[in-house]
């Protein structure tokens, strides 16, 4: 395989066009093996339920979170059995970032929707236990540090947090 | 029988990194199991969004201690895809190489701390012993034993030449021999048998279900290896086999992983005697388009994956990464239900965990709300100098 070729002629861009009709914005298809599908916060599970049963994408690999800036993407990608990466990329506005889980149907889910729970601060509507998985325990609420609006501090304000806490203590302060 | 929580973890005696696990027993019986893998995030992947690709691969490269070259390995080659440059063929093959290398050692390491684990320590002497012949082959190429920093994006930074190669496979001739006796033990020694058959159940279906990968998705025949359904590199000319076995237990993950280890052997001899000449870099365009790739490689443990976003600039707009240790997770929860207590040290080490541990120490000064880090070295003088003027102890200089 080289990098150097142009745009991959995929026949089964054509099948998922004609299959999927409206329910999908584009799919494009870069290389061999590689598909990407944009859809909306509608229609995104019929796509899902669509790749597992007519494509067979039985394994979940990645589920991750990306900043656009103006609104935030949640990118879903499987394999099928037949080895094709199907990517699938759903936009969600950044002041209501709030999405359907598919730990129902795919409960290989449930890691990755709490991992990109915990650093973009997406919530997943439906989770069954949608705890922090990756931050510290004392780490601020509110703070998302793959957002691009989260700028890396010198100091952990998580730091600067027990800092307070203990100067408190030892002034006699009630501990916050 | 009433159920009763135990909590094991973060730092025990049993675990090698930290990780922390609450599990619910009756009895001996594992009832449920939930676990808490937040102690090491160190934030690479905001690191990475900040910094451009040169500087990235030194960040890159230190997400994992052992299983560094398959993250810089896997990173430069999606930049290269964003950048639609091929790195030049003798370039994939002293990857290849490296790669299956580090494929080999391990595994070794596995073998051992697996043989740890279940009481067996002539097993860790062992194959640690044997280990080293690899350590030394990758630090002839790479001059390091571990963090080989043989990537950069367009190609690799050091050539082998002719004495390389013949060391390379001589030492190799031995380990192939060494290998051929760990296969014998695993699958005749009847302390192994006793120990690894029939703990750690995971079916074949749960296995897919449950999106596990690598060793852990193979020793429960789930054929699914990176390197054959999605060759990259020149891993489609190298002939190679896709082990699995369909034990569904830890004894199955140890005979993937034993002959695996053969296969990398063969692969790398393969590849060393085809070895094509040629340059082995090339120059590169400092910025890549904008545009996604999602890039995957097969690691030691499993499916590795990087999904990285190009904006027209020098830096990734975006940097994620499965490790394959996340993917197993799951299924490590699945395969204790209705253990011993005694089970937990193999069925968690029988996914290989790595929680990439890196350690330094945090202060804090309290008047002054001041944060800042001490070195290793720092520490050390700090300790000696404490317990000196405190205990009236002294090491020596």
């Amino acid at each position: 395989m080289t990098n150097s070729s142009t745009q991959h002629e995929n026949p089964l861009v054509t099948t998922l066009k004609q299959d999927l009709g409206s329910n999908v914005i584009d799919i494009t298809s870069p290389r061999e093996k590689r598909i990407f599908l944009t859809s909306t916060k509608e229609t995104y599970r019929h796509i899902i339920k669509y790749l597992q049963e007519q494509q067979e994408c039985h394994h979940l690999i990645l589920i991750n979170g990306v900043d656009l800036r103006n609104s935030f993407e949640v990118v879903y990608h499987f394999w099928s059995n037949k080895r094709h990466l199907f990517t699938l990329k759903v936009t969600i506005p950044r002041d209501n970032p709030k999405i359907n889980t598919i730990t129902d149907i795919t409960p290989a889910a449930i890691l990755y929707e709490r991992e990109v729970h915990d650093l973009f601060g997406i919530d997943f509507v439906g989770h069954p236990d949608l705890r922090r998985l990756v931050l510290a325990d004392d780490w601020p609420e509110g703070n998302y540090p793959l957002r691009k609006d989260w700028k890396l501090e010198k100091k952990p304000p998580y730091c600067l947090l027990i800092a307070a806490r203990i100067k408190a203590a030892k002034e006699g302060k009630k501990i916050v | 029988m009433s159920e009763m929580t135990i909590p094991i973890g973060p730092q025990h005696p049993a675990l090698k990194e930290p990780v922390g696990f609450k599990i619910t027993v009756e009895g001996e019986r594992i009832k449920s199991l939930d676990l808490d893998i937040s102690y090491n995030h160190r934030g690479i992947e905001k690191a990475v969004e900040q910094r451009d690709f040169n500087q990235s691969m030194y960040v890159i490269e230190r997400i994992c201690g052992i299983c560094s070259h398959s993250h810089a390995t896997n990173f430069s080659k999606g930049i290269e895809e964003l950048m639609k440059v091929d790195a030049p063929r003798r370039a994939q093959y002293i990857r290849l190489i490296v790669g299956e290398l580090e494929r080999i050692h391990s595994h070794y390491l596995w073998l051992g701390v697996a043989g740890h684990e279940i009481g067996f320590d002539t097993l860790f002497m062992y194959t640690w012993r044997d280990r080293e012949l690899v350590q030394d082959i990758l630090e002839l190429i790479s001059g390091n034993r571990v963090n080989y920093a043989m990537n950069r994006i367009g190609g690799v930074r050091r050539d082998l030449d002719e004495k390389v190669i013949s060391y390379t496979l001589k030492k190799l001739e031995i380990l192939a021999e060494r290998t051929k006796f760990y296969i014998q033990l695993a699958t005749t020694e009847e302390t192994v048998i006793a120990r690894l058959g029939k703990v750690g159940r995971l079916t074949h279906e749960k296995a897919k279900s449950l999106g596990s990968v690598g060793p852990t998705a193979r020793g429960s025949g789930v054929n699914l290896d990176v390197r054959h359904d999605d060759p990259y590199l020149v891993y489609d000319e190298v002939p190679f086999k896709v082990v699995t076995a369909d034990n569904c237990d830890v004894l199955g993950r140890t005979i993937v992983r034993a002959g695996e280890i053969v296969q990398s052997i063969e692969m790398t001899k393969w590849a060393l005697e085809n070895l094509p000449p040629g340059e082995i870099r090339k120059a590169t365009p400092r910025l890549a388009p904008s545009g996604e790739v999602v890039s995957l490689y097969e690691a030691p443990r499993g499916e590795l994956i990087h999904y990285i976003k190009g904006n027209n600039s020098d830096k990734a707009d975006r940097f994620a990464v499965r490790t394959p240790t996340l993917a197993n997770w799951p299924s490590v929860v699945e395969a204790l239900q209705g253990q011993n207590i005694a089970d937990i040290p193999i069925v968690v080490a029988a996914i290989d965990p790595c929680m990439s541990c890196t350690s330094r120490m945090t202060f804090l000064d309290t008047d002054q709300m001041n944060s800042w880090v001490w070195t290793w070295n720092e520490l050390r003088e700090y300790g000696i100098k404490w317990y000196r003027e405190n205990k009236g102890i002294s090491w020596g200089d």
